[in-house]
């Protein structure tokens, strides 16, 4: 009797360590890719905001797109955005060839601990001569809700 | 409703004189309901409940016309009498990145001035910021 107590008195301190493990969740980085998507119109100047609905997040650095010479630079930001979960992100180009269709223009990385989501709002969209022109936003690697800009 | 007869002792000297003088002249009937309307006029205002009641209708219009002046000074301001209108602020609209690249293909323009106006779209203003 006295060596099962003794068993348990030893035990017990491994017990409560294992039912203390922490989650599998940790903090942890991720890269998500900002596309434009404006037709057939070509996408001189876009401006969208992307902010976190759910989760963790913060934002902890802006590159620029890839496509060819354009938007390669990271946009225009506000860098109090950084380590928030909400940043407005925009650029232009005087190019008089802008792309068309879905472009990505920006990459942004994340700070993430657990589960998140996001979600992008177009706010501003142009041609080269300025005029409006309609804009569809998303992202990829990211849990994405895409909000169509609001009516004015 | 039986009325008390009139008592002209308590009228005064010129109503009385008039009331004398013209009530033999006005048809029977007629002067029966003078002297009915004046011997009723006589008697609440000679009663206490009359002067009461009469305190009480002063009272009650004095707060219909004070709530009718306050309603009218409140429609007049905009609901509230005593805000005054408030001076009319221009507030600029926020510029969106088309301003930045429309200011970019003007000839002339410098790039502080393009990145200031493109700062200012993506600026972070609100309380939304977490």
């Amino acid at each position: 009797m006295f060596r099962l107590l003794l068993a348990c008195f030893l035990l017990f301190p491994l017990w409560s360590l294992a039912a203390e493990a922490p989650a599998t969740q940790t903090v942890r980085f991720e890269t998500v890719n900002v596309y434009i998507d404006s037709g057939d119109h070509p996408l001189a100047a876009w401006q969208v905001e992307l902010k976190a609905t759910q989760g963790d997040v913060k934002i902890v650095g802006v590159e620029g797109g890839d496509h060819r010479d354009l938007y390669r630079d990271p946009p225009y930001y506000d860098p109090k955005a950084l380590t928030a979960g909400r940043i407005i992100l925009a650029s232009y180009t005087t190019a008089d060839t802008a792309p068309k269709g879905k472009t990505l223009v920006a990459r942004v990385h994340l700070r993430v601990f657990g589960d998140f989501r996001l979600s992008i709002t177009p706010m501003a969209a142009a041609g080269p001569t300025g005029q409006s022109i309609p804009t569809t936003a998303s992202t990829a690697n990211a849990p994405t809700t895409s909000t169509p800009k609001d009516k004015e | 409703m039986a009325m008390a007869p009139i008592n002209d002792d308590n009228l005064p000297e010129g109503l009385r004189a008039d009331l004398h003088r013209l009530t033999p002249s006005l048809p029977a009937g007629i002067a029966h309901r003078e002297r009915d309307l004046l011997a009723q006029a006589h008697s609440a205002l000679n009663q206490p409940r009359g002067r009461r009641t009469g305190w009480r209708w002063l009272a009650a219009g004095a707060a219909v016309a004070a709530m009718l002046l306050v309603a009218v000074t409140a429609s007049r301001s905009g609901g509230n009498p005593a805000a005054t209108p408030p001076a009319p602020v221009a507030v600029a609209p926020k510029p969106t990145i088309i301003d930045a690249m429309i200011a970019a293909r003007r000839p002339g323009v410098k790039q502080p001035d393009i990145d200031q106006i493109a700062m200012a779209a993506v600026s972070i203003d609100s309380p939304e910021v977490h």
